[in-house]
């Protein structure tokens, strides 16, 4: 928010921000988290009103669009899906925050509705531009080549998902379809690799691997089914090409705080990267901070491309930056874009659910008690 | 009496309705019992299908697991190629979610597992399946089924086992597939009583749950089996209602395969067949009930057409006629029953024909009888007082003999008129012996007259009814004047009271000529009398008073030894005016 000169109110619910120049990405800028005072002050449906066991939320009756109807929402952790889900099953919760695609299925039942959105998520190999191995461009653009996204699409997600070829949001207005993805090529990717210089030795001597003309290691947060899976097919893909990723399986405190520090040579992550421009500027193109863009991708003509959609007041200007910007990162890719994801939450049909394609947290403050289902516990 | 048409309905139940009724009992009990058992035969062999493919699922995993087996045992891989073998065939065969190659103590040397690996040998708690050994199942981290299967391998370098796990999910949907009607589902148990799938969608909580059906009727009953017994069908209820089970066990997993269905449902076709049976049942019935009503009246109408006719004869009514329409027997039995009424018919007017001849000819003799000698005696009187005119004795007794003779004139005409139309009664409360003591006394004169005696033997005390004092005295007259005209010289005449039943009786009893036998039920007849003068009409008019008066008389009589008339009134409580006031 640097170019958020001064924030005054006026009137009761409203805030202006003056902007030393136009801010494209300003109102996304405000969705992110942000530290909330002692007064728990908030501008959403619900405020927190507690924190002993898990969050308490209470609800906001001056939210500016109207009073929610459930009252108070409590936030339970779980150490793992199978607790919170044995939970929900149980009617001891009423909605669990995210089911697996395999699990939609033995999940969704007569008092049970499970709800999947497309969410701007995507999952990606994110190479640390630091690292010498990635800093071939062409070698980045070989490894993008080299995996099958439906395939893996087809085999780990079973179906729920879209491939990417990119950290720009395929739904957004200003998307343009007629960039060329990257397309399957296992056989021009060997071909680019040997072009970069990297040969598959005959024999794999003296190595703990496979032999290899490539080799680096992934980082991988431990206990994360979805993520093993979709690791061990990459790694399958890339091997087919004599690309040897390794994984370091890490608790996901270390995880986290690897990644922040830079400490890793490849990242599996599941990273937001939508629905504006704002989440792929974090990441791709501002300057590095602490914590975001941790994965130090530099490309001048991309962070230019950024700055041109943050300040671009028209239509069409947006759309020339967007066009271009997904050519250079095609061109230049920070990381090996594998697919976008879809998520589903359950909830149980006591409450009644606004129909829409949006994430159900997103519509809570408007959904409603079902008189046509039984009466549950409202947590 | 037993109504022909009421033997005629039980010989068209005991011919027809009977052995009907029993075919089709038969007939419902035995389609009952026939398509139930195909129902549960059809659902047995579901629930077999159903335990056939689990285990050859089972059975290929553990196959696939020994040829990854064979592909590490003795083959001199290096570990980073056995790591690529696992990995290879997680990613190939997606019912493995895990395979660890683990060494003689257990520890991990390679695994499909970017991760720490999580599989371990089973123990002692799991299946021995040919040497392969399987834990029992259990429910992962994504809430799907997983068991961990272990091969055992003999290696130069040593043994050690290969340990997949399992993903049982392909099962759930196996099972999930079987639908039995609209609500009848497969269900897996262990031999523990774990459920370990369940078709039905809103059951599969039950599952991630962990319940254990060893409650279930089906499952206990399983448990609870002598050895060497099958138990393959159950009913009972649960919460959807009765429900008909049937069960398959897989020996080796030592699971059984349960295929449940409510049991209105899954007898859905034999009942509803049994119902259309029963309807067939009761339509043929009701067809032959009808059936058999309509020609069975038209065989019994003419029957009873005769038995009312007959019985309207017997009541007088000579003008009925039977219809009968048939050109049978009966038809024949109407038209011989209308001549004969016909002839009834002629016959009774003739009788009464003659009957009222004889009747008039009774009448004229009497009146001849009782008019002609008052009438001569009047006409002699009349001539001679022409004579006699002077003499005033002769004068006085023309007057009473012309008083007399009138009266018996009137008499003759009073007694007609009453039967032609009854006096009317004024009843009070009158005591019986009075009256006839006082009636005794004044015809004394006339017994001694014609040397009879007449005694009283009157009950002690006042006998009260309700009657008209100038009525009874006339049938007292009547009576004692019959008994004394009936009764040759010295004979008797009893005139008896007494109390019986709440009645007071009064006998008039002489020892007179008495009554032939068979005239005894006419006498009480109008213009009938044994007398050889009059018109009969004295005992008619007589029986008329009494049964006016609410009482009865009789007669009893024989031949040479007297008759006795027998009255009984009603006793009344209440009394003469002039003795209630007192």
């Amino acid at each position: 928010m640097a170019d958020v000169t001064s924030v005054r109110p006026e009137g009761d619910l409203q805030l202006v921000l003056d902007l030393s120049r136009p801010s494209a990405f300003l109102p996304e800028d405000l969705d992110l988290p942000l530290s909330i005072g002692p007064n728990n002050v908030g501008t959403g449906a619900f405020r927190r009103v507690a924190r002993a066991t898990g969050v308490e939320l209470e609800r906001f009756d001056r939210y500016y669009a109207g009073a929610p109807k459930i009252e108070r929402i409590v936030i339970r952790p779980s150490d793992n899906l199978r607790t919170s889900w044995s939970r929900l099953l149980r009617g001891e919760v009423d909605m669990v925050t995210d089911v697996p695609p395999e699990a939609v299925e033995f999940i969704q039942n007569d008092d049970i509705q499970v709800i999947s959105f497309a969410r701007s998520f995507q999952f990606l190999i994110a190479f640390n531009s630091q690292s010498p191995v990635f800093r071939s461009a062409a070698v980045r653009r070989a490894l993008n080549a080299a995996v099958n996204r439906e395939a893996l699409i087809a085999r780990v997600l079973q179906g729920h998902g879209e491939a990417a070829s990119g950290p720009l949001w395929p739904r957004h207005w200003a998307y343009d379809g007629s960039a060329q993805p990257f397309r399957f090529d296992p056989g021009g990717a060997e071909a680019s690799l040997e072009l970069a210089g990297l040969h598959l030795p005959a024999t794999a001597r003296g190595t703990p691997g496979p032999p290899a003309r490539l080799r680096f290691t992934c980082l991988l947060p431990a206990d994360f089914t979805l993520l093993e899976r979709i690791g061990l097919d990459v790694q399958k893909q890339l091997y087919d090409v004599g690309v040897d990723m390794m994984f370091e399986v890490v608790p996901i405190q270390d995880y986290d705080a690897r990644i922040r520090e830079g400490r890793f040579q490849a990242v599996l992550v599941d990273m937001i990267s939508g629905p504006t421009f704002a989440r792929p500027h974090v990441f791709w193109g501002a300057p590095r901070r602490d914590g975001l863009h941790a994965f130090g991708y530099d490309n001048a003509e991309a962070a230019r491309l950024f700055d041109v959609l943050r300040t671009s007041i028209n239509e069409g200007a947006v759309r020339s930056a967007v066009s271009r910007l997904q050519r250079v990162l095609l061109e230049d890719p920070p990381a090996l874009f594998l697919a976008w994801n879809q998520r589903a939450r359950a909830v149980r049909r006591h409450f009644r659910v606004p129909t829409s394609d949006r994430d159900p947290l997103f519509t809570i403050w408007q959904w409603t008690e079902n008189t046509d289902s039984q009466s549950v516990s409202t947590k | 009496m037993k109504r022909i048409s009421t033997r005629f309905a039980l010989l068209l139940a005991a011919a027809a309705v009977v052995p009907l009724l029993g075919y089709g009992a038969v007939s419902l009990l035995s389609l009952r019992t026939g398509a139930q058992q195909a129902v549960i035969d059809g659902n047995l062999n579901v629930a077999r299908q159903v335990a056939e493919q689990i285990e050859l699922y089972v059975n290929g995993s553990v196959n696939i697991l020994k040829a990854v087996a064979a592909d590490l045992q003795q083959t001199g891989l290096e570990r980073w190629q056995q790591d690529r073998i696992l990995k290879n065939f997680v990613l190939q065969f997606t019912e493995f979610k895990e395979l660890t190659l683990l060494d003689e103590n257990g520890r991990p040397i390679v695994s499909s597992r970017l991760g720490t690996p999580t599989v371990a040998v089973p123990g002692s708690e799991g299946v021995n399946l040919n040497g392969t050994l399987i834990s029992r199942f259990s429910v992962d981290d994504d809430l799907l089924p997983t068991a961990v299967i272990a091969v055992r391998l003999v290696d130069r370098g040593g043994g050690g086992w290969l340990v997949g796990r399992l993903n049982l999910e392909a099962m759930w949907r196996m099972v999930d597939r079987i639908r039995v009607g609209r609500n009848g589902y497969a269900l897996v148990v262990t031999n523990e009583g774990q459920l370990l799938a369940h078709g039905n969608p809103a059951a599969k909580s039950l599952v991630a749950r962990g319940d254990n059906l060893s409650a279930h009727p089906l499952v206990s009953r399983i448990a609870t089996a002598l050895p060497g017994q099958q138990v393959t069908f159950a009913e009972y209820g649960d919460e959807r209602g009765p429900m008909v089970g049937v069960a398959a066990r897989l020996p080796s997993l030592r699971w059984t395969v349960i295929v449940e269905q409510p049991r209105v449902e899954a007898f859905a076709i034999p009942i509803r067949v049994q119902g259309q049976l029963a309807i067939a049942i009761v339509v043929a019935l009701m067809v032959m009930l009808g059936v058999g009503y309509v020609w069975g009246h038209r065989f019994i109408d003419p029957i009873l057409a005769l038995t009312r006719s007959t019985r309207a004869l017997a009541e007088g009514r000579l003008d009925e006629r039977v219809t009968v329409a048939t050109h049978d027997e009966l038809g024949q039995l109407g038209v011989s029953f209308n001549n004969m009424a016909d002839r009834l018919v002629e016959l009774q007017e003739d009788v009464r024909k003659k009957e009222r001849q004889a009747m008039f000819g009774r009448i004229s003799i009497g009146l001849v009888h009782d008019l002609s000698h008052p009438i001569q005696n009047i006409g002699n009187s009349c001539k001679l007082i022409v004579k006699m005119f002077d003499d005033v004795e002769y004068r006085e007794n023309f007057k009473r003999t012309i008083e007399r003779e009138l009266a018996q004139v009137k008499r003759v005409l009073d007694d007609l008129r009453n039967v032609a139309r009854p006096m009317p009664l004024q009843r009070f409360p009158i005591d019986v012996n009075k009256g006839l003591a006082d009636l005794v006394e004044s015809m004394q004169t006339t017994a001694d007259n014609a040397g009879l005696q007449i005694d009283t033997e009157f009950v002690l005390g006042p006998l009260y009814i309700e009657g008209d004092l100038f009525a009874l005295n006339r049938v007292y007259r009547n009576l004692i004047m019959n008994s004394l005209q009936a009764t040759p010289p010295r004979g008797r005449i009893v005139v008896r009271t007494s109390q019986e039943h709440g009645q007071a009786m009064v006998q008039i009893e002489d020892t007179g000529y008495g009554i032939p036998k068979e005239r005894l039920d006419t006498i009480f007849e109008d213009f009938v009398t044994t007398k050889r003068r009059g018109l009969g009409l004295g005992l008619a008019i007589s029986k008329k008073i009494v049964e006016q008066l609410g009482g009865t008389i009789t007669v009893s009589s024989e031949v040479g030894v007297g008759s006795t008339f027998t009255l009984r009134f009603p006793l009344t409580e209440a009394r003469p005016s002039r003795l209630a006031a007192v």
